[in-house]
């Protein structure tokens, strides 16, 4: 439990406290709300951010903040300056180098206050480097190039480091890669350090920069081409089984009821929005009326021209014809029906005198 | 007056828009149990194996409903609906066509019965008739796919019939299955003396589709190294492969070579020889590159990034599971246990992939995707990253994301590590929010998180919210698990002193705990009671000043075998003084000493000069003091 270690921790000196900028993400709003929770933080990766503070103020007497630091009240939320403001000295770069290192605060509890530099402790390489990324967002922007000295300073910090020879080149590449973000922020207002910056001093992993080289491009010609194709109409079992699997894998089950309708509209079980009568009902509607209506033409083989018979069957057609719900071979079939049941019983009619 | 006629279009996309354009008003309702739990109070899950238990039952009850349908067709013919619905009708199962042609064959494949399947098509080879090319690759696939036996098929486990024909069974009730379950696929394996191969070589004549159905049956059952000789057949008649033989074989490679950089060596070269056939690569392409590169190594890391650079030079659309495989090169040291690698790592592979992929909408496109979200939580826990982890957290909220976090036990492993690294990191305001919204609605705490919450309490000095979070342990049925959560319990509230009416909400709640030990009901499991635990329900009673329980407590301890400690006996000594009621010191002092504490002696002296004592009183204590002398002796 880190904080509560820490909480314990910090009650007995006098660290460092810092704060941190975080970004809270509620679940439901999608905007960010950017609260300074004054957190005490993983011991071994330090992050001195500081949000708010002028870092980068304009005025080139601010003195250095390692003053202040003694005087700061351990318990509450602390904001750590660290980044100083253009000197033009070279030592007081120096001394702020040094006294970035002085802040990285390791399970062990001496934190050194001296001024100047003092030897950094043997905390873990990365919380080291990754401390010096996003404090030396706050060394201040005046250098143009690397002085010797403060390369003297980073070899001298990598010395104490476990790893001093990748630790150096890692610290130099650093200061470099910074140059360009500093240079940026001279301009800015001061206030604006926040989280932006420091996501542009992470180093940043470049997803998919360089290639295999092993596919040609496809030039738009060949594109179109294989877009002519048409894809292939059957599906194979392996398709059908993979989509399958895909089903069985993700989480489809509905959230609320209209998913569930949703699901069941996909299925066939339920009308589709907006309500069409007529759905399902497609080959019917090619069927014209006429054809509903107009019977009589089934009368015309099969059956007597007069008579009773005739009589009945067009009162049968009559009827068909104001039926909805037959289909037309459904009609055709009733009338067929009569027409063989006329059929069968002709010599019964004929001895009635009905034919 | 101009009478301008405007016909407005009211169209809408497609027959799905009106509802889900309603149901994107709908939110959830953290308060609420799953919808699919809602039509019974009754039967709304409270712990996480009765949501498990419901929602298999409610698909075990569907399935039956589905093989009592496609058992008995006859009873269920009639059709009321109109239009039609298909899928509520009987389906038939067994093949109509009996005589031996094509017609059986094709209507066999279709019903997927593959012994049958080759029994017809042996028959008709055997009756002399030629079966077309294109059904013998349909039976080669099916063949292949199954693994030359028959699938078995869910709904239809193996019915025992009892005497009147009914069916006794049991379907095994799986989420959302298909009809037919191949879930012994991972042990079959490609025998020998095949019918796939078999039915190959009796082919008259093969083409692509044939060879392509072979590889990718022998590279599914483990025939790898056979399925390069196929390839090597097919290269030799000048014959193009498809792009799912290159991916069968692609996912092949590491299995048919020992280094590592042989291994990539073999997967670039078939990456090339597509090119050169000019078959295009798919989105399923890369990623079985990029799950074959894991097999290979320390060369992973470099060249991961490089496949995601050729996918985006060609145009593919990377999909969730390609970042999981990219994540899995870049942190699979980490999140192993030993430590010393952790610390070399940072989340910057993850900020920068999250940069990418932030407020975007993925479709599950490969069965790999549903692995992504747990994963990148899993890391941000590692690596303590809290703001990376709402990032992640905040991709799921974005169009159908949240689909693809996979199954309940996922979503359940994936909220719980995000509500561990929550109550790590954040003040216990945000941690209670995270709590109501998380609990129980989207996931069951167990012990373990429970114990993370208490201390984030404790952190925070919020320990008056003891008693609710105890309920809500109760009613997780957490509580009887194992003895730690109510010893953690008792000992937070048995620490320190609070307020009047925290100390009275203390001992309610220490009374509750106590129900927990004890003798339960028959089918509940109990505790057996701790001495610790007896001494800190017996601190919570006696700070909330309820002496006749913790007296009742204190029985207790001789009832249970226990023993309790000098520090609750002077506390209970304090309590007596302060009710000025020395038959209790005595009998405290008594008590002490059948317990033979080293204690006995002094808390007899205090008793002497601290109460008011009648002869006897003094008398016994004689007594116990000469006991435990003798006993020093």
């Amino acid at each position: 439990m880190y904080r509560r270690a820490l909480v314990t921790w910090c009650q007995g000196r006098s660290p460092v406290v810092f704060a941190q900028d975080v970004c809270l993400y509620y679940p439901k709003s999608n905007e960010t709300a950017n609260l300074r929770v004054s957190r005490t933080i993983v011991p071994g990766v330090c992050r001195t951010l500081t949000a708010g503070t002028p870092l980068f103020s304009k005025d080139p007497d601010e003195l250095p903040s390692q003053d202040a630091t003694q005087r700061r009240d351990t318990k509450e939320a602390e904001r750590q300056e660290e980044g100083k403001p253009e000197r033009p000295g070279k030592e007081k770069l120096l001394e702020i180098l040094g006294q970035m290192k002085v802040e990285v605060v390791s399970k062990k509890p001496k934190v050194p206050q001296e001024e100047g530099r003092s030897r950094p402790h043997p905390a873990e390489m990365e919380s080291t480097i990754s401390m010096f990324q996003e404090a030396t967002a706050g060394v201040s922007q005046q250098r143009e190039k690397l002085s010797p000295k403060l390369v003297a300073a980073a070899s001298a910090a990598a010395a104490s480091l476990p790893d001093s020879a990748r630790a150096e080149s890692e610290l130099l590449q650093q200061l470099r890669r910074h140059e360009a973000v500093t240079q940026a922020q001279k301009a800015t207002d001061g206030s604006h350090i926040g989280l932006s910056s420091l996501r542009s001093v992470r180093r940043k992993m470049q997803l998919g920069g360089k290639r295999l080289n092993i596919f040609t491009q496809v030039d738009a010609k060949a594109k179109e081409e294989v877009a002519a194709v048409p894809a292939p109409l059957t599906l194979s079992l392996w398709d059908v089984e993979f989509a399958n699997t895909i089903g069985t894998v993700v989480n489809t089950l509905p959230r609320n009821g209209f998913e569930e309708m949703i699901e069941w509209t996909k299925e066939g079980k339920l009308w589709k929005y907006p309500i069409d009568n007529e759905a399902g009902l497609e080959e019917e509607a090619q069927v014209p009326f006429q054809e509903h209506i107009f019977l009589e033409k089934h009368l015309d083989e099969g059956f007597p021209k007069q008579g009773p018979v005739r009589h009945f069957m067009e009162l049968v057609v009559s009827g068909l014809a104001r039926n909805p719900y037959l289909t037309v071979a459904q009609k055709a079939e009733h009338i067929a029906w009569y027409r063989e049941y006329f059929q069968s019983k002709e010599d019964l009619l004929r001895e009635a005198g009905a034919c | 007056m101009e009478m301008t006629s405007c016909c407005s279009v009211f169209y809408f996309r497609n027959e799905l828009a009106v509802l889900q354009a309603l149901s994107s008003t709908v939110q959830r309702d953290p308060t609420a149990s799953h919808y699919r739990f809602q039509d019974d109070p009754y039967l709304t899950p409270r712990t996480a194996s009765e949501f498990k238990l419901f929602s298999l039952s409610q698909e075990s009850g569907r399935n039956a409903a589905k093989y009592i349908i496609n058992t008995y067709p006859n009873f269920f013919l009639k059709d009321y609906a109109e239009p039609h619905i298909p899928c509520l009708m009987p389906e038939s199962l067994q093949p109509k066509v009996t005589e031996v042609c094509e017609a059986g064959l094709r209507e066999l494949i279709h019903l997927r019965k593959v012994r049958s399947a080759v029994d017809m098509y042996d028959r008709l080879l055997q009756a002399g008739t030629v079966v077309s090319l294109e059904l013998t690759n349909n039976l080669l696939d099916l063949i292949c796919f199954y693994g030359d036996q028959d699938p078995v098929q869910g709904d239809q486990a193996e019915p025992e019939k009892t005497a009147e024909g009914e069916v006794v069974q049991d379907p095994a009730p799986r989420r959302k299955e298909g009809r037919f379950r191949k879930s012994d696929s991972l042990h079959r394996t490609w025998r020998k003396d095949n019918n796939a191969e078999r039915i190959f070589h009796l082919m008259p004549e093969r083409n692509e589709r044939s060879y392509g159905a072979l590889i990718r049956g022998m590279v599914k059952y483990g025939a790898h190294s056979k399925a390069f000789d196929l390839y090597t057949d097919m290269q030799n008649n000048r014959m193009a492969a498809d792009v799912h033989a290159f991916n069968a074989l692609i996912a092949a490679a590491p299995e048919v070579r020992q280094k590592y950089s042989e291994k990539w060596d073999l997967i670039a070269e078939m990456l090339k020889q597509m090119n050169k056939l000019g078959v295009r690569p798919t989105l399923l392409t890369f990623n079985t590159v990029l799950k074959s590169l894991l097999r290979c190594g320390p060369l992973s890391r470099a060249l991961v990034l490089q496949v995601l650079g050729e996918m985006k030079a060609l145009g593919i659309e990377p999909s969730l599971a390609t970042y999981y495989h990219i994540l899995v090169a870049f942190y699979r040291q980490a999140l192993s246990p030993s430590t010393l690698s952790r610390t070399m790592l940072t989340t910057d592979l993850l900020h920068s992939m999250m940069d990418e992929i932030s407020g975007k909408v993925f479709d599950a496109l490969d069965p790999d995707d549903v692995y992504f979200f747990n994963y990148a939580m899993n890391i941000c826990c590692s690596l303590k990253d809290l703001g990376l982890a709402y990032r992640v957290h905040s991709l799921l909220n974005v169009g159908d994301n949240w689909k693809l976090l996979g199954n309940p036990s996922r979503e359940g492993f994936y909220y719980g590590s995000l509500f561990n690294l929550v109550c790590m990191m954040e003040n216990i305001g945000v941690v209670l929010q995270w709590y109501r919204d998380l609990v129980p609605s989207l996931f069951y705490p167990n012990s373990h998180t429970m114990r993370d919450l208490l201390q984030a309490l404790d952190a925070d000095n919020r320990l008056d919210l003891i008693p609710e979070i105890w309920k809500d342990v109760k009613q997780l049925g957490l509580a009887t698990v194992s003895g730690d959560l109510a010893e953690e319990v008792l000992a937070l509230m048995a620490r320190d002193e609070h307020s009047p009416e925290i100390q009275e909400s203390f001992a309610n709640c220490a009374l509750a705990v106590k129900a927990v030990y004890g003798h339960g009901e028959q089918s509940q499991a109990t505790l057996d009671f701790t001495a610790s635990a007896l001494c800190n329900m017996a601190t919570i009673l006696l700070a909330a000043g309820r002496t006749d329980q913790a007296w009742e407590i204190l029985q207790l301890f001789k009832a249970n075998n226990r023993v309790p400690s000098e520090k609750l006996l002077d506390e209970f000594l304090n309590s007596a003084k302060s009710g000025s009621n020395s038959e209790q010191a005595v009998t405290l002092v008594q008590m002490s000493s059948s317990f033979s504490l080293p204690a006995t002696a002094r808390l007899a002296q205090r008793v002497e000069q601290e109460f008011d004592l009648s002869e006897e009183q003094k008398k016994a204590l004689q007594d116990v003091e000469a006991t435990s002398d003798s006993d020093k002796d």
